[in-house]
């Protein structure tokens, strides 16, 4: 009994502290679970996104042709976002390839090398700013660039923003020409 | 009195185990003008992170900071554990008119100083980095109020406790 009142004052507020700590634990763990399930929330309707293609793969050929191309090689790509009736996003064209891949920025030397030296940050961002409204929808447009002719619709997909989440967007199978689109949404910065 | 040094044990026990482990400090990197490029770019350099006493401690020593960490487990684990050891006697000590003022009871009340230097480091840490350029964000958590709150009690219990015995 000695011994016991002896060492109790020592194992006791480790056995608190332990209890606190596990309690910390578990209020943690609760609140990381919560974390993890809104690192894709959907989008929060009247904000600003900037909408991204990040990666756009055809078919191996076009919907009732052989080749993509008349040479045979394969088609160039290039993709338009359009938003309330308006072409909003033209991407750059991607060359002899199935599967296009954007990068988020890009700087175009053209433009500063013909004088227009400033530049800001949203000048670099290559995505179409939309305001995420309830019921409206973006749809994308992906084409076979032809420099000699009208350009061939490969494949195109409309998205109601509710659809939508931020961080990247994977869809697949969309058309029988258009196989996989990954598009990158993200908010758009106050301020 | 005893009631309430009883109170103040037990709450400071708690809580220490609730300080370090639930976070301490909350940050949310800021880049100004760059916020967009950064999100996009490198989304992982503006995610919100958060850090408890013993993440701290853990992340210190893995990055090689062993002075760093040792003195900080031992005046942020060890110290206010082996303090709360000492009270805790003391209080037994006093229910059956045993006590007297030890040694290590004395260097409790000495050392005690020292276990708010964690606490004060975040404070100033906040203060830097809110100065910062970039709109960058840090926040105090619930760890360093429920550390602080712990060491505080252990300090009242133990002056409480002195009070008593004179």
């Amino acid at each position: 009994m000695a011994k016991f009142k002896k060492t109790l004052p020592l194992v006791l507020p480790i056995l608190l502290a332990f209890a606190g700590a596990s309690l910390a634990y578990v209020f943690n763990e609760k609140n990381s679970i919560k974390v993890s399930k809104e690192t894709q929330p959907g989008l929060e309707l009247g904000k600003d996104y900037y909408i991204q293609i990040s990666l756009v793969e055809l078919a191996s050929k076009p919907e009732g042709k052989s080749t993509w191309d008349k040479l045979g090689s394969a088609p160039d790509i290039y993709v338009e976002i359009k938003w309330r009736e308006n072409i909003i996003f033209k991407s750059s064209v991607k060359s002899d390839t199935l599967i296009g891949v954007w990068s988020q920025t890009e700087l175009d030397l053209q433009s500063l090398a013909m004088g227009d030296t400033t530049i800001s940050p949203d000048d670099l961002i290559k995505g179409a700013r939309v305001s995420a409204v309830e019921g409206e929808s973006i749809a994308l447009q992906v084409y076979d660039y032809d420099p000699l002719g009208a350009n061939d619709l490969a494949g195109s997909v409309e998205l109601v923003f509710s659809s939508l989440n931020i961080g990247k967007n994977k869809l697949n199978d969309l058309s029988p020409g258009l196989r996989r689109v990954e598009i990158l949404v993200s908010e758009v910065s106050e301020g | 009195m005893k009631g309430l040094i009883h109170i103040a044990c037990f709450a400071s026990s708690l809580l220490l185990g609730l300080g370090l482990v639930l976070p301490a400090i909350s940050i949310t990197p800021g880049f100004a003008e760059l916020d967009p490029l950064v999100k996009l770019i490198k989304p992982e350099f503006g995610r919100f992170t958060s850090h408890s006493f013993i993440s701290i401690i853990s992340t210190l020593f893995v990055d090689g900071y062993y002075f760093l960490s040792g003195l900080l487990f031992v005046f942020s684990v060890l110290f206010p554990l082996w303090k709360l050891g000492v009270v805790w006697k003391a209080c037994f000590e006093i229910a059956d008119e045993q006590f007297t003022s030890s040694r290590s009871f004395r260097l409790t009340g000495f050392l005690g100083k020292f276990s708010m230097l964690d606490v004060l480091v975040l404070a100033i840490l906040v203060v830097v980095l809110k100065g910062l350029p970039g709109g960058g964000q840090i926040e105090i958590g619930p760890g360093a109020w429920a550390f602080g709150v712990s060491v505080f009690l252990s300090i009242l219990a133990q002056s409480l406790l002195v009070k008593l015995s004179k």
